[in-house]
């Protein structure tokens, strides 16, 4: 019995709609006959809707049973106006004999349903359904929220490999580019070179490609060919904006890891806001750290360091390179007057930027010297600032051509001077 | 409600807008590390990975001659003591110091010019900055900047605080804001000033000022002398224990305080009276050059020795470069020349060249031009015509705002380039304009910020660097 009453319950969902429909139906041929005083609607309809609503209201009361809901407002009010409409229904089909009082408990079934409605369609998909796309539209308009962290392996490669293996993969590598491997989109292709700009947001010749008029033929997938959804496009962009990171995103740091580090007064940082990977500078306790502080400090984070200073701590030396080696990430180190020494120099090879001014490794004399190459000299050529006759200001007013030169005088008297004899004037000058 | 609790809400509105919509600088102001010796520094800060994490802005107050040392002009020889032709000026509004002129002579260079090599295919650099021009292959000059002022005062606001109207927040603030500071010791925003050989202007504090954001982001400025911040020192007897005591008993009541009204001005105290106790240690070890080599004093110049040089405050930029400090700006005096410019550039050149070109030589080598910025600017330019008497070997110019030459280098800026040009006066910009907010907006990119989500809620608004305007400058970025 009690399964029977289960699946009458779970017909709620069907049976919802013939109630709606058949008061909604009923409740506008009875305005229209209202207006223009025609007799109510045959009593079957009414019977009909009555029993629908009656049977439905029935069957949610059951499906209200079942666990598993979450006892709300929406709940709360549909099951209230519901049942409300299947006993206003009922009345509806006895009070049929009297035309006015019949319409008038229609009226209020009809409005105790629309709410009932809107509370079960609250319910089922959430506040706000219909006007999502509205939202949606004014979300775009608003500012950008920060991204999400997207993976390579999850998001990306995907993508690549629906939209692009087909002319870039092992089996065909039209401009010489495959886009299957982390290896081969770094190597890229004949026209662009990498198809990525590593570790930066901006300058990816791929996200360009993909990016051009769908007209262009620069475009990339070539117009024909199955294009990227908006979606795909919208993720690519996300993941080469972070700087096209392969690995699997960072876990956070420990953050009692890095409380401790700010305890101890140094500097932690994230390098972007979406990141997790930290710059860690020892600026404000240099002089004291050594060693042993920095690798109990740094240990449980090492994994997420990618640029350290330890610059002007005196007290390091070759003894912080066991830690030094254990950080996968590391980018950029700076030793600057630490007491490392050339010991360490084949280790620190192994990281793309090192700074060693100052140490036993590395001590460049900066060279005072104007190093700088002068590939040209100008000259100041001043035509003549000074009247070749009389030695007072020039006025360009009166300018004459000699020998293809320009000479300027200071009066018009002179030029006249000047063309009794030209040489003269000139060596005086 | 009494007057209290309208203060109270007032306050708690404000509050919760600079922490909720701000949003960048939440722990430094909300956090709970306020009180003892922490990191103030957010650890979600840029927006990006930035390719700075410093700025050393030199700012040549007065603003410095382009003709005379960046925009070499050769072919305004012949035109000397011409008129500047009107299809030129077009009207150009002029100051007060020259509206009046009867004729407005082009008065070209009396510097020559050499041409160096860069990464592109030549700069000409005048022969008053042969240390400077020695960057060639580091810097990237850019020849069209313009600005809208055409007099210091709001020319400098401009330019510090992106609006040339007075009581926004300094460029060196939104640093100290937005990123907080490397080294918890020091303040975030250091300024230094040196006096010039020429016409100086007034030069007011507020340029480092944090107009609406929390006072803790003003600059602090070190003075020359023995005593680099005033009044920092324990007076005589007063021990450092002491001062410990004094200090926490005040930072009690200022916390009571703020509980009661919720004032962020309170907390921004509470700090700041931290921050000076961290500086009694921190600020002698920086002033403090015992500790540096006779070969970098050599690199500075002599000027070096003398406190308050030009000289002295690049080789401190350094020391505070080094030492986590996100925005040091430097101010130069001296070089408005509206009369006797050949003479008096030379003085200002000549206290300005070496030291500038040792100190980005200098972060060099330690790893550090990487990730500084170096912008060395003045406000405005210098006009192609005479102020006053022109004679063969003196002239004066006057201000001029539709172009002018400013340098950057490191911090993610392309090397050895120069970007924009100038018509042949040297007075309207033919390619590639900068805009203030535009260099602005490049420079807050290189520090990992969109310009455009860098801002702070007040009066009614987000406010901004850039306020609606500026884009950044491609392709001057390496």
């Amino acid at each position: 019995m009690s399964l029977l009453l289960e699946l009458f319950g779970r017909l709620h969902p069907m049976l919802l709609h013939l109630p709606i429909g058949m008061l909604c139906a009923l409740g506008i041929y009875e305005f229209r006959a209202w207006r223009k005083g025609d007799p109510p609607a045959p009593r079957f309809w009414v019977l009909l809707a009555a029993g629908c609503a009656a049977f439905t209201a029935g069957s949610g009361w059951q499906l209200h049973q079942e666990p598993g809901y979450v006892e709300n407002f929406a709940l709360e009010w549909h099951e209230r106006l519901g049942i409300a409409t299947g006993i206003g229904a009922i009345l509806c089909a006895m009070l049929y004999s009297n035309v006015t009082r019949y319409r008038k408990m229609l009226l209020l079934s009809v409005a105790t349903m629309l709410g009932a409605g809107h509370f079960g369609g609250t319910m089922t998909h959430g506040e706000d359904f219909i006007f999502e796309p509205l939202q949606k539209l004014a979300a775009n308009n608003a500012t950008q929220e920060p991204a999400s962290r997207v993976s390579y392996e999850r998001d990306i490669a995907p993508v690549l490999k629906a939209k692009c293996s087909k002319c870039h993969s092992a089996s065909k590598q039209k401009g010489s580019l495959r886009l299957d491997t982390p290896e081969w989109i770094r190597k890229g292709g004949e026209d662009d070179g990498p198809a990525i700009n590593e570790g930066h947001p901006d300058g990816h010749p791929i996200l360009e490609r993909i990016l051009l008029d769908l007209e262009d033929e620069d475009h990339m997938p070539p117009e024909g060919k199955r294009q990227l959804t908006q979606q795909e496009s919208d993720l690519t962009t996300e993941w080469l904006q972070l700087g096209a990171p392969f690995g699997p995103p960072l876990a956070a740091a420990d953050a009692a890891a890095i409380q401790r580090l700010r305890d101890s007064l140094v500097h932690v940082q994230t390098i972007s806001a979406e990141s997790n990977e930290l710059y860690i500078d020892f600026a404000a306790t240099a002089t004291d750290i050594n060693n042993q502080i920095v690798t109990e400090l740094l240990m449980p984070i090492k994994d997420n360091i990618v640029e350290l200073s330890l610059a002007r701590a005196i007290q390091i030396d070759d003894g912080i390179m066991p830690l030094i080696v254990q950080m996968p990430r590391l980018e950029i180190l700076s030793l600057v007057n630490t007491s490392i020494t050339a010991a360490s120099e084949a280790a620190l090879k192994e990281i793309a930027t090192v700074h060693l001014f100052g140490t036993a490794i590395q001590s460049e004399q900066p060279s005072d010297a104007l190093a700088t190459e002068i590939l040209d000299e100008g000259e100041i050529k001043l035509a003549n600032t000074e009247c070749p006759v009389t030695g007072e200001m020039i006025d360009p007013k009166y300018t004459i051509v000699y020998q293809g030169e320009e000479i300027q005088f200071c009066c018009p008297n002179c030029p006249k001077t000047f063309w009794e004899d030209p040489e003269k004037y000139l060596v005086a000058k | 409600m009494d007057d209290h609790d309208l203060l109270l809400t007032r306050r708690h509105f404000f509050g919760l807008g600079a922490a909720g919509i701000g949003g960048l600088a939440l722990d430094s102001l909300l956090g709970p590390d306020l009180l003892g010796l922490k990191d103030s520094v957010p650890t979600t800060g840029t927006h990006f990975r930035p390719t700075a994490k410093r700025v050393i802005y030199m700012h040549m107050e007065g603003a410095p001659s382009q003709l005379d040392l960046f925009d070499y002009k050769p072919g305004l020889q012949k035109y000397f003591n011409q008129e500047l032709p009107e299809s030129v000026r077009q009207g150009q509004r002029l100051t007060g110091m020259t509206s009046g002129q009867a004729r407005f002579p082009v008065a070209p260079s009396v510097f020559k010019f050499n041409k160096y090599a860069n990464n592109q295919d030549g700069v000409w650099l005048s022969e008053l900055l042969p240390h400077t021009a020695s960057l060639a292959k580091d810097m990237c000059l850019i020849r069209s900047m313009h600005t809208d002022a055409i007099n210091h005062e709001p020319a400098l606001t401009f330019f510090n605080t992106g609006t040339q109207q007075v009581g926004r927040a300094s460029f060196g603030s939104w640093m100290s804001y937005g990123l907080g500071n490397a080294n918890a010791n020091l303040p975030a925003f250091v300024v230094m000033i040196s006096q010039g050989a020429g016409n100086m202007q007034a030069l007011a504090a507020r340029m480092w000022g944090s107009g609406f954001l929390p006072s803790e982001h003003q600059g602090c400025k070190l003075r020359a002398g023995d005593d680099p911040v005033l009044y920092l020192n324990n007076p005589k007897g007063v021990s450092r224990d002491d001062r410990r005591k004094l200090l926490d008993l005040t930072n009690d009541l200022n916390e009571k305080e703020y509980q009661r009204n919720f004032d962020p001005e309170v907390r921004s105290r509470i700090s700041q009276y931290e921050m000076a106790y961290r500086m009694q240690m921190s600020v002698p070890e920086l002033t403090d050059i015992s500790d540096e080599d006779d070969e970098t004093l050599e690199m500075y110049g002599k000027d070096v020795h003398t406190q308050g040089s030009f000289a002295s405050n690049c080789l401190r930029a350094r020391r505070l470069a080094e030492r986590g400090v996100r925005f040091i700006q430097l101010f130069h005096r001296g070089w408005d020349q509206h009369n006797n410019l050949p003479n008096e550039i030379k003085g200002q050149t000549s206290a300005v060249d070496r030291a500038q070109a040792a100190l980005v030589k200098d972060l060099k080598r330690r790893g550090l031009l990487d990730d500084t910025i170096i912008l060395w600017a003045g406000e405005f330019g210098r006009s192609v015509y005479s102020q006053g008497t022109l004679t063969k070997t003196n002239y004066g110019r006057d201000h001029h705002p539709r172009c002018f030459s400013v340098w950057l280098a490191g911090g993610g800026i392309k090397p050895g380039i120069v970007y924009g040009k100038t018509d042949d006066h040297s007075y309207n910009i033919t390619e590639n304009p900068v805009s203030v907010h535009d260099l602005h907006a490049t420079m807050l990119h290189c520090l990992g910020f969109d310009h455009k989500r860098l801002g702070y809620f007040h009066q009614g608004r987000e406010m901004r660097l850039t306020d609606v305007f500026g884009d950044v400058i491609k392709p001057i970025l390496k």
